[in-house]
């Protein structure tokens, strides 16, 4: 679809003359539309440059994704959803979900506009393009009509499938007539623009650029405070439970933090230090059992999906069984995040990452590239031997003991990467996420088949347990058995990936230069 | 994806008619939809204005040596797309019988599609042909429209013999009454004898209707012009069953 953003409307006739005689014109249909755009609290749909609208129809409501598909789908359903998984099953809902996953849908921004259309004909009579002119105002969804800022004129030019030529045509001829751009932001974008709105102000990622001379503790301290903004700026959303991925980029954010504070001891003084992380502790207990059971409930519904519709129906008392405990465990965590103790580390913990000069510690004052440098040697020699020591026969134990240590140098590659060349550091790091997803994945099934051994135990001593729901929860166990030995299969073929990457050596060898301080320029 | 054939060795027991409804209805549900107008006389293609012509022919097509993608072409209606007829179609059997797998043929040039539709109907032409057998591999389900008389219900039974001696796997074989005149007693008769055909017959029957030859003159599925006729909405009614049936896994499967 071509957009062309308008300085003012032009006359319907003018618009025929200047796309000529070549097709025959059907319209102008005039409507009056009324849109509400949805995006996930990251924008996930805009930032890829996708949209999804809503409009009410009477008592139906039809959605409009457009962006990832060369044409538009749309979906005629009951309700506006606030889930992929609210759609039914079907294309739609597969290229929605791979998109916004399992983020809740938020009506961002809502259009209001008088439309005219019209067809494009060929001799044959058959539709080859639409032309549609959008004259609308944006508004933010709870504000009152008097509040709607009015949007430039619009006009689309949609080609249909198999007839691209003819729509290219026509959008060409309005282009030169009307010395017009094609405008790459949809309406969507302008309306938030419209309206003030930053349309994704919110990003997990870690984009800093640190400079290498900077001392050790003013750019952990950098590092720290992008972390504490991404912690306040998911509070909100857990303590609503709008979905279950602001307790995770909380969950992630703070196991940054802990590692960072712990993996660059020297940085900051040990007794200025050393009660925020007891309190960084604190917090990570609090919020673990909730995402624990975020995550055994949302498996638990992929898995339920494969099981046969008798055994799915006789696995009802163990979700029944699992809905209650996250509702407990979220009660407990949001007690924790309203109370004292957190207002006071927050509040704490704010005031230490601003300060500039007290709490540095032996190695503050170094130069970040020189701490950092020594940290990722040594973390990655570790994942090495760690790595090379595990055998077929090894426990659980150490897998999770390697996968720990990954995750540290995952965390500080992350942290620093600004600070080495990209083209060394990406594959690095894509090869060392592959890998550590094999282990997470493999360390949630052992999770998983433990806690349903254990919630079965449970459902017999309260007596909820028929022997369906049982013999359902021993299909389950074995389905995870089996998906444990191919991710331990997996493994070996990640870890050698990893480790016989030549970007593995060659960053190696630049580490040891750096920490000899023989780095050359970069 | 979905494949629904629809599918009868008799000519003119509104194969087309039935495709290009139900492919409307299903899209105007919100279904991706493709029809793939198979018949060399072009009618779906015609219904929806498209000219009956492919680039490279049917051959091209068929070896997988076409993008598909690039030859179907939307319709007017939201959602549902069609791959047109083309004349070169008749000689879809030769084409076929210089594969090394001719009945699995079809079924690997559909492949790709599966993640752009939901649904793709098959406009079967009339006959049995190794282009039928291949279109039983390639299918989920196969819809015999079938006209309420003695010989057509003869047709249908060959049908079902000749089923069970090509491997389809689990494909459903959903007959139902077609263009039924009630004021005919003949087709009155055999169509109340549904209950006793040891066959299972989609409840819901197609009136011999005037608004359905009307296709022709509006070129639209029947909705777009007649939304209100009883033809219509025993298209609604039918494709509500095919759905209920397809959910509830019920039917005449070749190997169950």
């Amino acid at each position: 679809m071509l957009c062309f953003v308008l300085n003012s409307t032009p006359a319907p006739e003018a618009l025929r003359e200047a796309v000529g005689a070549s097709f025959r014109w059907q319209g102008p249909r005039f409507s009056r539309d009324r849109l509400t755009y949805l995006d996930t609290f990251d924008g996930a749909l805009l930032r890829r440059g996708c949209s999804l609208a809503v409009r009410r129809e009477g008592r139906r409501t039809a959605l409009i994704l457009a962006g990832p598909t060369p044409h538009p789908l749309h979906l005629r359903m009951a309700a506006s959803p606030a889930f992929a998984w609210d759609l039914p099953a079907g294309l739609f809902r597969q290229t929605l979900s791979r998109l916004v996953n399992v983020r809740r849908l938020f009506p961002q921004v809502e259009v209001h506009a008088r439309v005219l259309g019209w067809d494009l004909l060929n001799p044959d009579d058959k539709t080859v393009a639409r032309l549609v002119l959008r004259q609308g105002s944006a508004r933010l969804p709870p504000e009152p009509p008097r509040r709607a800022r009015p949007l430039p004129p619009l006009l689309l030019v949609t080609p249909l499938k198999g007839y691209e030529d003819e729509a290219a045509d026509a959008a060409e001829a309005l282009r030169r007539t009307f010395g017009l751009e094609a405008c790459p932001r949809g309406e969507a974008e302008l309306a938030l623009e419209a309206v003030g709105k930053v349309p994704w102000p919110y990003s997990s990622a870690l984009d800093l650029t640190l400079d290498p001379e900077t001392p050790a503790h003013l750019a952990v301290r950098q590092i720290l405070l992008r972390l504490f903004r991404i912690l306040q700026a998911n509070e909100e959303g857990i303590l609503q439970d709008w979905d279950t991925e602001f307790l995770h980029d909380y969950r992630v954010a703070l196991r940054r933090t802990r590692s960072a504070v712990g993996q660059l001891k020297g940085v900051f003084s040990q007794g200025e230090i050393r009660p925020f992380q007891g309190e960084l502790r604190w917090l990570a207990d609090a919020t673990g059992p909730l995402r624990d059971l975020d995550v055994y409930l949302l498996h638990l519904a992929g898995y339920r999906e494969e099981l046969p519709p008798e055994a799915d129906r006789a696995l009802e008392p163990l979700a029944r069984l699992l809905r209650a405990r996250r509702q407990e465990a979220y009660r407990a965590l949001a007690r924790t995040l309203r109370s004292r103790r957190y207002r006071l580390f927050r509040e704490g913990w704010a005031s230490f990452l601003e300060k500039t000069h007290e709490g540095v510690g032996e190695q503050g004052h170094l130069p970040i590239s020189r701490v950092a440098g020594r940290r990722i040697r040594k973390a990655m020699k570790r994942v090495l031997a760690a790595g090379e020591s595990v055998s077929d026969a090894s426990p659980p134990e150490e897998l999770h003991r390697l996968r720990i240590a990954c995750k540290k140098l995952r965390y500080l590659l992350t942290f620093f990467q600004s600070l080495y060349p990209g083209p060394l550091v990406s594959p690095l790091e894509r090869q060392l996420r592959k890998l550590q997803d094999t282990l997470g994945t493999y360390h949630d099934l052992v999770g998983q088949a433990a806690a349903l051994e254990e919630s079965a135990r449970e459902l017999v001593g309260r007596g909820q347990a028929p022997p369906e729901t049982l013999l359902a929860m021993g299909r389950l166990v074995g389905q995870l058995e089996t998906r444990q030995v191919l991710e331990r299969k997996a493994f070996r073929k990640r870890f050698r990936a990893f480790a016989r990457h030549p970007s593995r050596k060659s960053f190696l060898e630049l580490l040891d230069l750096e920490v000899e301080g023989l780095r050359p320029p970069p | 994806m979905q494949t629904l054939a629809v599918y009868n060795i008799k000519g003119g027991v509104g194969k087309t008619a039935t495709a290009v409804n139900l492919a409307y209805l299903a899209a105007r549900q919100g279904f991706p939809t493709l029809i793939w107008d198979l018949d060399p006389q072009g009618a779906a293609s015609f219904y929806f204005r498209v000219k009956p012509k492919v680039k490279g022919g049917g051959k091209k097509l068929l070896l997988g040596r076409a993008d598909l993608d690039s030859r179907i072409k939307a319709t007017d209606f939201e959602g549902l797309d069609i791959l047109p007829a083309d004349f070169s179609y008749r000689h879809l059997d030769l084409v076929l019988e210089n594969t090394k797998e001719p009945v699995r043929q079809l079924g690997k040039v559909l492949a790709p599609l599966r993640d752009t539709y939901d649904f793709l109907f098959l406009d079967c032409a009339p006959s049995i042909s190794l282009v039928s057998e291949s279109v039983f591999r390639a299918a989920d389900i196969l819809l015999v429209p079938t006209i309420p008389t003695p010989l057509s219900l003869r047709t249908l039974l060959q049908l079902l013999k000749s089923l069970k001696e090509v491997k389809a796997k689990r494909l459903g074989v959903y007959p139902f009454f077609c263009m039924v005149d009630r004021r005919k007693a003949l087709h009155r008769k055999t169509a109340d004898l549904v209950e006793e055909i040891p066959l299972p017959f989609l409840r819901t029957e197609i009136p011999y209707s005037s608004a359905v030859e009307q296709m022709g003159i509006h070129r639209a599925p029947v909705h777009v012009f007649a939304r209100t006729s009883p033809a219509a909405e025993a298209y609604e009614a039918l494709w509500r069953e095919i759905r209920r049936w397809m959910r509830l896994g019920k039917g005449y499967f070749t190997r169950p």
